[in-house]
């Protein structure tokens, strides 16, 4: 009787009982169990190494992230943001880490490839407030943009200065879910330059009162809501000097005489 | 109830001008009662202010 030594992988081979033998000790590996030893190894460790691949890559790709992200948004802190996100940022890059609080919006997102911002502000669990913004530095800040959908827009911290270019050239902006203006209607936009060429727009709410001439004049698709919600924020400037609400020809062609009476009353004159 | 009579001016440009006060325009101006319309003069397209865009591709 000789004896085998034969190292088995779990699982993988079967004892042949056979009359006569000593069947405790005669254990044979059939070609096929060894086949399958040799597979699962080799399969196993190509599994593992592609999944150790993986998660190296990820690793890498989370480490990169992380530094592009902290250096670009100083783990936080920063606050001049003028002209952080121009033309080499889109919705496949862009996905900021920290809130973004600036002190300096001026020309935050123009020239940028980004559509949907506020999407990917959501994507990224992170927001965009303006409440700190210093000496109304939101100048050409989606000028000449790709946006569509910039969400809310908080203008309130701009009293007292005057804002020019804000969307101007922004000619794929469809959607601003609310634009925030102070109570007091003492903010100063600049009338042909704030919404020119705009041309896509079709929802605006705001919020707060309007105190300053503004046109919308390039921005034929704008909603009876939107309009209506513009009516209802003109600052009443009854005593006061009067301003310019300009609306788009058909647009201003399809206002009530209750519409138009609301402008007039509040001491503005109307344009379409 | 209450009752208001707002009083407007109301200002047509003729076919192929615009109404112009320096700043804005439009075929249609609406005026509230008491403003001095005298600021708005007619002009044709060409004396408009051209409006210059640098648009982003």
């Amino acid at each position: 009787m000789s004896e085998h030594n034969i190292t088995l992988a779990p699982g993988t081979a079967k004892v042949l009982h056979t009359a006569g033998q000593y069947c405790d000790r005669d254990i044979v590996v059939t070609a096929e169990d060894g086949d399958g030893y040799d597979k699962g190894y080799a399969d196993g460790y190509d599994t593992g190494y592609g999944k150790g691949i993986e998660l190296g890559v990820m690793d890498g790709e989370d480490a990169e992230y992380n530094r592009l992200w902290d250096s670009l948004q100083e783990n936080g802190n920063r606050t001049a943001y003028n002209g952080a996100f121009g033309s080499v940022w889109n919705d496949e890059n862009f996905k900021p880490k920290y809130d973004i609080k600036p002190q300096n919006a001026n020309h935050i997102f123009r020239y940028s490839g980004i559509v949907d911002l506020k999407g990917d502000l959501e994507k990224a669990g992170v927001t965009l407030d303006f409440s700190n913004v210093s000496y109304g530095q939101f100048v050409q800040m989606f000028e000449t943009s790709k946006v569509e959908n910039v969400g809310v827009i908080d203008t309130r911290s701009s009293a007292g200065f005057s804002i020019n270019y804000m969307f101007y050239g922004a000619t794929k902006l469809k959607y601003i879910e609310k634009w925030i203006l102070t109570d007091d209607g003492k903010q100063k936009f600049g009338e042909r330059d704030t919404f020119g060429s705009c041309g896509q727009l079709e929802e605006i709410r705001l919020e707060g009162a309007l105190g300053c001439s503004l046109s919308f004049s390039s921005c034929s698709k704008l909603s009876s809501d939107s309009v209506q919600s513009i009516i209802d924020h003109l600052k009443d400037l009854t005593g006061a000097t009067a301003q310019t609400l300009t609306f788009q020809a058909a647009v201003g062609g399809k206002l009530t005489d209750a519409q138009k009476a609301a402008i007039t009353a509040k001491n503005w004159t109307l344009v379409y | 109830m209450k009752t208001e009579t707002v009083t407007q001016i109301i200002l047509t440009a003729d076919e192929g001008k615009y109404l112009f006060d320096g700043e804005t325009y439009g075929k249609t101006v609406v005026l509230p009662a008491g403003t001095d319309a005298s600021n708005w003069r007619e002009v044709t397209e060409e004396e408009l202010p051209k409006e210059e865009l640098d648009v982003n591709p």
